[in-house]
């Protein structure tokens, strides 16, 4: 993940969080769906369960946003770039200032070789110091800070920007922050140097220029050439002629009151030997100033990619995207609900049973479907205790040979029967076999015949009621048929109320 | 040997007569809720093939099918048509070739299109009902297809006709199982696939491997199960509740804002609570379940007495060292509080109770701030002007009352079977799952819960629930 990414994702997480806000997760789960799809269909191996595999998906569902994807990034990591020339530029305008202020030299006073070490080369030490301290230690992101502050100053916006939200998401990404500002910082410091080192070698070749040194501390020549020995310390071997002589360090000590050196020699004699001050001061800056600089830079511009390239992504709003983006490694598919079963008007749902109206007390003649056959003697009482008639004949129908059906249809024909009742157990499903009988039946015995359904469910051994719920298929199927001397009835049953 | 690609997937067509609860089975076998399932017998007017795939390869199908209406007379079709029983399949596929046009045999031939073309039948029987004629007339055709099958007693009522059915169905298929499409969990679930590896010797290497990446893919949804209430308790912990007051704001408007706080606390810990539970019912493919849920069970004031909290597992001394322990966390002690300060529980998460009013007297539950208190530089750095603010959660009770909330509704979606289209019942769910959960188990959660209100104290809200939390919650929702 480069920064440009980055922003990018940052940018439509925050959109996205925006749109679910709305209550559009729906889309916005239909749009990574098929994303996620579509890269699945592309062969890739999409992985939220490492950084890396998290990483790649980032990337991958960006570019798959394509158009209307935010293009915040480049612009964002552009003007970046244009900021760090400029703060480079800066940088090194100001390299040129120090340098060629710690060399100034008026012909009156030599250049204070201690001013010009102390400023570019001490100061130096210790900024990059400090600002490696305060890295190490860390801390909230500087961007996120700058949020809340602003925040703070035009309280307006406050709400508009979700500050807060954004320092948050800000604050998530504080250690590569902390990397990239750290590179920028040695950018420019490098940028110093080389103003400082390009103005150093100007005057040295364009210009007179006499070295001295003096200092208000208590600082002997002895303890002058030591200091310079330890500075030189890393060019003694390859450079020797940039090491200044404890000589040279002697002839050089300047008293400023009054303004001479304190072995009398005159400014023209320093000048001469200038030479051997300046290559110590260029070593100096060379291997102290821009030296550390490099490696500082090189080594945190490692760590700023590496710090991106590892970001874990795996924050709440990122698992939230890789959950819509990646289907799960296993899942079910099947047709549309609406291509397969009833219509939802023609279901029952929760619908209840209409009252069932008793069994009439009038001569009847009783069919009894499949299992009722074996027990139809125990049916027969029942129908003559519920209704105090008994009934005028019994037959089968619902077994296992067709041709039962037919005869037993046959004899309610031959009889001139108006008026039936078929009795079923509990359980038996309104199909279109029963329907089909019931058909025949009208058919053979004419309009006017009765023809009743009841259901006896097997309790124990005992017959029992059915439940309201069980007789609610069986009048939706024959209200359909539209028979208006065709319904449900109810058998009572002695014990049950 | 044909290559592994060429093999057709196993295919298990299921069959029976109408409203055995074969699409019920099929639903809770697919997890899907969208399957049609009514009381209306012929609800499923069409075979629907329902594949199961582990990326983009189907490991085995399940096909829900039309339910049986003619069979008496298809049987008889097929007996004057036959003429030995070597030539029961050719009939059978003649029958289906003559009829395919029939609407009297519209069913039947949607039903055995997907046997003949190679699936194994699952025979579907009610057993709340008994055995009627027409079913053996349905056994004896799916006998004719000369395939091996399997048969699986459903009961749709309290009846049971069990016992007079196995012995029958026995004679037809060599497999019998039971399965209660309402009340299968995962566990039910896998076992009749187990037993689907039985059907036909050459399945069995499939089946296994379905049944492995079915286990998987559990195991990864309960650890996103897991996430997400995780997610839900580090939202929950460091919410904070801002209102803006004018800077010329009286005594009472500063009161009216601190009432109005109580609702805005209570909405916005139910709007997270409601977020969460979607996406577990999500992950668990169940959008759009409604559920009846006890809220006052919660609102008892009895929670705030020692005695609720069994319903945690958390004894006297327990609790006593939990409360100073979290009175070390939040910087103040659990029963150091100020009734004008304090938001009640009730307010918190109990619907229309009439704020904060009713639950003064009990132990502090969330700091009451204004601009000028501590948590204000750190909490609302960015906030200007005047402001009332209430936040994070103090009571050590709360998070876990929210937690065995969500932990409860995740164990109820969980083991709702997919055949189910009633509302989903939270209620008389009392009996958390934390106190089930072992002592070890809670000190755990307890800790973690604790460092979230710590973190949550000092403006450092995790992006993503730390990994020990969420270790912890997979175990409880994995928990039997
Ligand atoms: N209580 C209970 N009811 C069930 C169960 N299984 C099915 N049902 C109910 O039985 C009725 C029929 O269920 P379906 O799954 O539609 O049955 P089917 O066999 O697919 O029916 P058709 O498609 O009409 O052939 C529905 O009202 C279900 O709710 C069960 O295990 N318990
Ligand atoms: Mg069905």
């Amino acid at each position: 993940m480069d920064l440009a990414r980055l922003v990018d994702l940052e940018v439509q997480l925050q959109r996205d969080d925006r749109a679910l806000a709305e209550g559009r997760a729906n889309e916005l789960e239909a749009r990574d769906a098929a994303i996620g799809g579509a890269l699945l269909a592309q062969g890739g191996r999409l992985d939220a369960a490492t950084a890396m595999g998290r990483q790649q998906l980032a990337a991958a569902w960006l570019d798959a946003l394509g158009e209307t994807g935010p293009r915040l990034g480049h612009r964002a990591t552009h003007a970046l770039r244009v900021a760090a020339w400029l703060l480079g530029l800066a940088a090194g305008l100001v390299g040129i200032g120090a340098a060629r202020a710690t060399l100034a030299y008026d012909g009156q006073q030599p250049v204070n070789v201690f001013g010009f070490l102390a400023v570019l080369i001490g100061l130096q030490m210790v900024l990059l110091a400090a600002m490696v301290v305060a890295l190490l230690r860390g801390g909230d992101s500087v961007a996120a800070r700058l949020v809340a502050w602003a925040a703070r100053r035009w309280p307006g916006g406050h709400a508009a920007l979700g500050a807060g939200q954004i320092a948050g998401r800000l604050q998530l990404h504080a250690a590569a922050e902390r990397w990239h500002l750290f590179a920028l910082n040695q950018r420019a410091a490098i940028a110093f140097n080389l103003g400082a080192l390009a103005t150093c070698l100007y005057l040295v070749v364009f210009t007179d220029l006499a070295f001295g040194w003096s200092t208000t501390l208590e600082l002997g020549a002895e303890q002058m050439h030591r200091l310079c020995g330890s500075i030189a310390a890393p060019w003694r071997q390859a450079w020797p002629d940039a090491v200044p002589s404890l000589e040279l360090v002697r002839d050089s000590q300047w008293t400023r009151m009054p303004g001479r050196f304190t072995t009398g020699a005159a400014l023209p004699t320093a000048v001469q030997q200038s030479g051997r001050w300046w290559s110590f001061l260029v070593a100096a800056l060379l291997v102290w100033g821009l030296l550390p600089r490099l490696l500082a830079w090189a080594f945190a511009a490692h760590r700023a990619r590496r710090t991106l390239a590892n970001l874990p992504l795996d924050d709440r709003r990122c698992a939230a995207l890789f959950a819509r983006l990646l289907p799960p490694a296993a899942a079910w598919s099947g047709p549309a609900p609406e291509a397969i079963g009833l219509p939802a008007a023609a279901r029952l749902g929760n619908d209840r049973a209409r009252p069932v109206p008793a069994v009439a007390h009038v001569a009847t003649w009783l069919l009894c479907w499949g299992r009722l056959q074996p027990r139809q003697d125990a049916v027969r009482d029942l129908v003559a205790r519920s209704t105090g008639t008994d009934p005028v004949g019994v037959g089968a129908v619902g077994g296992s040979a067709l041709a039962d059906d037919a005869a037993a249809v046959a004899r309610l024909a031959a009889a001139q029967v108006q008026r039936v009742l078929l009795v079923l157990s509990a359980g038996t499903q309104p199909t279109k076999d029963v329907l089909e009988l019931l058909a025949t039946l009208r058919q053979r015995l004419g309009p006017r015949a009765h023809l009743g359904v009841a259901l006896l469910a097997d309790a124990n051994g005992q017959l029992a009621p059915a439940d309201a719920a069980e007789l609610r298929p069986w009048q939706a199927r024959l209200d359909r048929l539209g028979d208006a001397n065709l319904g449900v009835e109810r058998l009572e049953v002695p014990g049950h109320a | 040997m044909p290559d592994a690609g060429s093999v057709e997937p196993p295919t298990f067509v299921v069959v029976g007569n109408v409203n055995q609860g074969k699409s019920s089975i099929v639903a809770a076998l697919t997890e899907d809720a969208s399957i049609p399932i009514d009381a209306m017998p012929g609800t499923t007017q069409r075979a629907a093939e329902y594949a199961f795939r582990s990326g983009d390869e189907v490991v085995f199908r399940v096909v829900d099918t039309p339910g049986f209406q003619r069979a008496r007379h298809a049987l008889a079709w097929l007996q004057r048509h036959s003429r030995s029983v070597a030539d029961r399949r050719q009939t059978l596929v003649e029958f289906v070739r003559v009829h395919a046009e029939d609407p009297a045999f519209v069913d039947e031939v949607r039903l055995l299109r997907p046997i003949l073309a190679g699936g194994s039948h699952i025979y579907v029987v009610d057993a709340s009902a008994p055995f009627e004629p027409t079913a053996e007339a349905e056994m004896e055709i799916l006998r004719w297809t000369g395939q091996s099958g399997m048969a699986v007693l459903n009961r749709t009522r309290e009846r049971d006709h069990g016992r007079e059915w196995r012995p029958i169905l026995t004679q037809f298929f060599h497999l019998v199982r039971d399965f209660d499409a309402h009340a299968a969990t995962f566990a039910d679930r896998l076992d009749l696939l187990r037993a689907f590896r039985e059907v036909r010797d050459e399945w069995r290497a499939p089946m296994q491997r379905a049944v492995a990446v079915m286990e998987r893919e559990w195991h990864e949804r309960t650890h996103r199960a897991a996430a997400a209430i995780g997610g839900l308790m580090v939202q929950a912990l460091a919410h904070v509740e801002k209102r803006p007051l004018a800077a010329a704001a009286d005594a009472g408007a500063e009161a009216a804002a601190r009432a109005a706080l109580a609702t805005a606390f209570a909405a916005a810990l139910r709007a997270m609570e409601q977020a969460a539970r979607r996406e577990v019912e999500r992950l668990h493919g169940h959008r759009g379940l409604e559920a009846v849920e006890d809220q006052l069970a919660l609102l008892d004031a009895d929670l705030l007495g020692a005695a609720s909290f069994e319903a945690f597992g958390l004894t006297r001394p327990q609790l006593l060292r939990r409360g100073l322990l979290w009175g070390a966390a939040t910087g103040l002690a659990v029963d150091a509080m100020a009734g004008g300060t304090s938001l009640g529980l009730g307010a918190a998460i109990g619907a229309g109770i009439g704020g904060a009013a009713a639950w003064f007297g009990t132990p502090r539950l969330a700091d009451v701030w204004d601009e000028r208190g501590p948590l204000a530089k750190v909490l609302l750095p960015g906030a200007v002007g005047r402001f009332v603010a209430a936040g994070p959660l103090a009571d050590p009770r709360l998070p876990w009352v929210l937690l065995d909330r969500a932990l409860v509704h995740a164990r109820a979606v969980r083991r709702r079977s997919h055949a189910r289209r009633d509302a989903l019942d939270l209620q008389g769910s009392r009996q958390g799952l934390v106190a089930t959960m072992p002592k070890a188990w809670r000190d755990d959660v307890d800790a973690e819960l604790r460092a979230l209100v710590r973190a949550a104290r000092t403006g450092k809200v995790a992006a993503s629930p730390p990994t020990r939390l969420v270790e912890r919650l997979q175990q409880a929702l994995a928990a039997p």
